[in-house]
């Protein structure tokens, strides 16, 4: 099947055209059209490479409540152009809108918020198409596309979900293979943010940029990367700061991260708690908050709202 | 050495009839555990009166002959359990507390656990009658063994030995039947099934009749338990008992899927009666599916229509026993939804995730119900195991259905996934009368009480009367009452009264004055949500805006480009202040989590703060917040409540502080003290003078020498008003009942040099 290089943008929302023009996408206004013949002549047309997608299609002509919402036109969308990335807009509370709902979308995103995400969308197209073209003839296969480490292959074979090591063919692998990449993101573990990675080293996220160019071979720079919100191998990152100043006996990588070139005393990170030094991980302050500090594990429990699973790190939260 | 035997005399017979079986109803109840026990999946129990009253001597409770009718009614209780064969009998039947039950604590076919555990079961038939007919038919060696005995219980006289009495008795072999038991119990000598008995004995049987069938290792699948219910005598026929005991509880939903995929769903509820509701949208691929569920809280008598079947005890049993809502397939169940433990309708997920807004498509319809917030509906719902029922899936719908071969689950999510989403649309519209009616029960309650006041007194009373009314009445009682004391003690009783219906009466109008305001307080939250509604498209069109400057920035010269970053960054920033604005709007009007926590002040305070950011920065007002210890945590508390507290509080010092003119300084410090934490507001505004400490606290007396508005009124810019320059008058004494709920306290002390006013507030 032939894929266009096209982002189609289908809207009951005429003011958001401006917005399709700025990034480059075809808008499809469906403003008291009827939103089922408009999404079947789409559907003749060559396979775009994303479809982005409002989640409220309340505006349209048809009275048929299943053209209402754009996570029905996503499936509908999906089952001809299997491997087009759909990502839905709202101005709704994300939280209003149940999960079954949203995973109807490859990526659900707060229109509020739509310019943080552009880049991601990019990252999306660019992905997806990647995939696309790719011919995976293994799990290990798929794997090469997140560019790991060499000695980081093995566990993420096995943390790779049983619906990719069994897929890696189906249609639906890229919106598998996203969701994952999303939670190996989101989730520090195999990958640390800035947060994460300055704690890791010692220091406090001033410090971390200061030496982050040291860190460059660390970057995940895999399938779906984005470049505005980094993410780093944390091996890789332990690997680079122990290259450059190997440990004396008994010393982590957050004593040795401290000797790193232009790094001074208001540079070294330390624990939101008990303001002493050395916090080896990032905890939340609480259970409703979404703040994270750097902390000593030992000043922190485990965070009620999360799960523990292996290979990835506990979230904890500060004790008290 | 000589040997001794013993033997039994008859007298026992009669003895655990009358001491061990104290009712007639618990004996009745205890034939129909035998039944269950037995691994029967229907029984039949008829209570039929006895139309011919014959004279008849019998003993009484004390052992003491008297002469009375022989009315007892006929009691049939019929099963088609494993039946017993005529060894069975012969061993089994008449031994007393054999310890066979005791050995096997399950029954040998469905392996259920057993219920009539003294194996005293038996003889309630003789305190049930004095003539009992067994018929049971047990399955042996492919055929069927059925043996009919008939007991006399007055042969077995007391001195006589039970191994003397022999009962005429029957063997035959068969080809063909239905294992099972008959007991025809006839011959009671007193009559003493009255409604509250018989209402025990339906209550005791609907905890048998919930079980809907479970799989058991090693055993048969149970298919369940069903009892019918014969009685004239109460004009009642029960033709299945669990349908009685679903329609028992607070409410009963049926939910139909008809031809062309339209859901109906019906609740039968207190209060509400019969409502239905169809589904916005259509489900073809479920037409033929239906629902009966019972909604069944357990917390109070107050939420059962049928007290006659399920009481608080028995009720909790059944739910913590049977709870949940079971799928079957073409009648067969398929497991594991609805067993302990499975959440597969995921109400036990959002009830942990303190999910409390309702999905957007019942919205509309909660908002249209009067005291119903959609987006705290969800509080009301209530665990997995309240709802008891079963999703039948018909023919029609059973293609869109792969039954996994070991009956464990679904192949795909398909089917189960619009399953899941129907049957959760029926539960949240039936928690949201729910929560429609408990707010109605007290009205009707008030109103009740209205009504019977008006009856005593003879007069109409107007609802805001009441009180004072009701007051009036007690008034003119005791003072009658008191007329009959001597001097001293009367004086003494009508002081006392005085000083009570005073205190009464003030709280009542401070309450009616507190409520009105109130009410006009939350008739604005409506239009708080139109305008956040509102700002929400502002907030997407200062993106819109910031997307479009991104895109020419790039094609203009570097000092263009230079302004427009700076516009840009501009936008950004209002667009961020407002975003936070809204969040903290939504965060205290609509409430998402219903549980108390330990909460992290510091960040808290910093928000609460940029609040008034705005303000803080036109008027240059220090806060100072550099002795909040980060790592404090306060509460348990609500989020929301503790910005309640902290905005409270900032807004009264930040007005304080322009009300006072000079320099604008606000302090705060916290720190833990033992185990409470403790927090000071330390601000350089007008003060308050130390008599005025507690007053301030009654709602309406905030500013008592009038200080803090006329210097508000010299020195707010009109423009400001709003943010700060008005006030309900409640700040103060809504922040003294958060905490005092909470366990804290909040008060004014003396503040130290350089500082107008401090008020401290302690938490847990």
């Amino acid at each position: 099947m032939s894929i266009s290089r096209k982002i189609f943008w289908i809207d009951d929302d005429g003011r958001r055209k401006r917005t399709a023009d700025d990034i480059g996408a075809d808008f499809v206004n469906v403003n008291e059209e009827d939103l089922g013949e408009t999404v079947d002549g789409l559907l003749k047309r060559p396979q775009p490479s994303l479809i982005i997608l409002d989640h409220i299609l309340d505006k349209t002509a048809g009275t048929n409540p299943f053209f209402k919402k754009g996570s029905t036109i996503a499936e509908a969308l999906k089952e001809k152009w299997s491997t087009c990335p759909v990502v839905g807009i709202t101005n709704a509370d994300l939280d209003t809108i149940d999960l079954r709902t949203q995973r109807a979308y490859d990526e659900l995103f707060a229109f509020s918020h739509f310019r943080e995400y552009i880049e991601t969308i990019g990252a999306i197209r660019r992905g997806f198409a990647t995939i696309a073209r790719f011919r995976a003839r293994g799990p290990k296969d798929l794997l090469s596309l997140l560019k790991p480490p060499g000695d980081e292959i093995d566990r993420l074979m096995l943390a790779l979900p049983e619906d990719l090591k069994n897929s890696f063919r189906d249609p639906s692998v890229a919106s598998n293979l996203y969701t994952w990449v999303e939670k190996l993101v989101a989730r520090p573990g195999f990958l640390y943010d800035s947060l994460w990675a300055a704690t890791l080293t010692g220091l406090n996220e001033k410090g971390f940029e200061k030496v982050v160019a040291l860190f460059d071979k660390a970057i995940y720079k895999g399938v779906f990367s984005v470049s505005d919100n980094p993410r780093w191998w944390s091996s890789r990152l332990t690997e680079i700061v122990y290259k450059r100043s190997p440990p004396e006996s008994g010393e982590m990588s957050w004593h040795v991260g401290r000797k790193l070139p232009g790094i001074k005393d208001e540079h070294y990170s330390c624990c939101y708690k008990c303001k002493e030094e050395y916090p080896e991980i990032v905890a939340y302050l609480d259970a409703e908050s979404d703040e994270r500090r750097p902390m000593h594990l030992r000043c922190t429990n485990l965070d009620p709202r999360f799960k523990r699973e292996l290979y990835f790190e506990d979230m904890r939260m500060m004790l008290g | 050495m000589p040997e001794l035997t013993f033997t039994v005399d008859s007298a026992l017979l009669s003895e655990l009839g009358e001491k061990l079986v104290e009712t007639a109803h618990i004996a009745l109840v205890e034939l129909v555990k035998n039944a269950y026990d037995a691994d029967a999946t229907q029984t039949t129990v008829k209570i039929i009166p006895n139309p011919v009253l014959e004279p008849h001597i019998a003993q009484n409770r004390s052992g003491l002959k008297v002469v009375g009718m022989r009315a007892g009614p006929e009691i049939h209780v019929i099963d088609n359990g494993s039946g017993m064969t005529f060894s069975d009998v012969e061993k089994y039947w008449m031994r007393i507390a054999t310890t066979h039950k005791q050995d096997v604590k399950v029954s040998p076919r469905y392996g259920r656990p057993r219920t009539g555990e003294k194996g005293i079961g038996r003889f309630s038939c003789r305190r049930l009658g004095t003539e009992l007919r067994l018929i049971t038919t047990a399955a042996v060696n492919r055929h069927f063994e059925q043996t009919e005995v008939l007991f006399e219980w007055l042969k077995f006289k007391p001195g006589k030995e039970i191994s003397k009495v022999t009962c005429t008795g029957e063997r035959k072999r068969l080809n063909h039947a239905t294992p099972g038991t008959t007991l025809i119990i006839r011959g009671s000598p007193l009559d003493e099934w009255r409604k509250q008995g018989y209402d025990f004995l339906k209550r005791q049987l609907a905890v048998l009749t919930a079980n809907r069938g479970r799989k058991r290792l090693h055993f048969e699948e149970d298919p369940g338990f069903r009892v019918s219910l014969e009685a004239p005598g109460f004009n009642e026929e029960i033709t299945d008992l669990r349908e009685s005991l679903l329609k028992a509880g607070w409410g009963d939903l049926n939910l139909q899927v008809k031809a062309g995929g339209i859901v109906t769903c019906t609740l039968n509820a207190m209060h509400i009666k019969e409502k239905t509701i169809t589904h916005p949208q259509r489900f073809p691929a479920l037409a033929s599916v239906s629902a009966k569920i019972g909604i069944m809280p357990t917390y109070s008598r107050d939420e059962m229509r049928k007290t006659d079947v399920i009481s608080k005890t028995s009720l909790q049993e059944i739910v913590d026993d049977w709870g949940g809502v079971y799928i079957r397939y073409k009648g067969f169940r398929v497991y594991p939804y609805g067993e302990p433990g499975n959440d597969w309708l995921n109400i036990d997920r959002d009830r942990g995730l303190r999910k409390t807004a309702l999905a957007p498509i019942l919205q509309p319809f909660a908002a249209r119900l009067r005291g119903v917030n959609p987006q705290r509906a969800l509080l009301s719902l209530l665990s997995s195991k309240s709802y008891i029922g079963d999703v039948e899936i018909g023919e029609r719908a059973a293609s869109s259905f792969e039954p996994k071969a070991s009956r464990e689950g679904f192949v795909g999510e398909a089917g189960i996934g619009q399953l899941r989403e129907v049957v959760r649309f029926a539960i949240d519209w039936s928690t949201i009368y729910r929560e429609y009616t408990r707010g109605l029960a007290l009205k009707e309650a008030a109103q009740e009480a209205r009504k019977e006041l008006e009856i005593q007194l003879g007069e109409d009373v107007e609802s805001k009367e009441v009180v004072s009314t009701a007051l009036r009445v007690v008034e003119t009682e005791v003072r009658n009452l008191a007329t009959r004391l001597p001097t001293t003690e009367r004086q003494q009783v009508l002081r006392s009264l005085r000083t009570a219906t005073e205190a009464i009466a003030k709280h009542d109008a401070a309450n009616r004055e507190e409520l009105r305001h109130l009410q006009l307080v939350a008739s604005t939250s409506t239009l708080l949500l139109i305008f956040s509604h509102e700002v929400k498209s502002l907030l997407s069109w200062f993106e819109q805006v910031r997307i479009s400057l991104d895109r020419v920035q790039g094609r203009v010269n570097k000092s263009e480009s230079d302004r427009l970053a700076d516009v840009i960054s501009e936008f950004g920033e209002t667009k961020e202040r407002l975003l936070q604005l809204l969040s903290m709007t939504s965060l205290i009007s609509v409430n998402r989590k219903a549980e108390a926590d330990r909460l992290a002040l510091h960040p808290r305070l910093k928000r609460a703060i940029r609040c008034f950011e705005l303000i803080t920065t036109s008027y240059r007002i220090d806060i100072n917040i550099d002795e909040v210890s980060e790592s404090l945590k306060v509460g348990p508390i609500l989020e929301a409540e503790l910005f309640s507290v902290l905005l409270n509080l900032l807004s009264n010092a930040i007005k304080s502080v322009i009300a006072a003119g000079g320099e604008r300084k606000v302090m705060i410090a916290a720190e833990q003290r033992g185990s409470h934490a403790v927090i000071n507001i330390r601000d350089t505004g007008v003060g308050l003078k130390e008599r005025h400490y507690e007053a301030v606290f009654n709602p309406f007396l905030s500013d008592p020498e009038d200080l803090l508005y006329r210097g508000l009124d010299s020195r707010l810019n009109p423009e400001d008003e709003y943010i700060v320059g008005t006030g309900s008058g409640l700040g103060l004494s809504i922040v003294r009942e958060i905490l005092s709920y909470r366990g804290g306290s909040v008060h004014f002390v003396k503040p130290s040099k350089g500082w107008k006013a401090d008020i401290e507030v302690v938490l847990p």
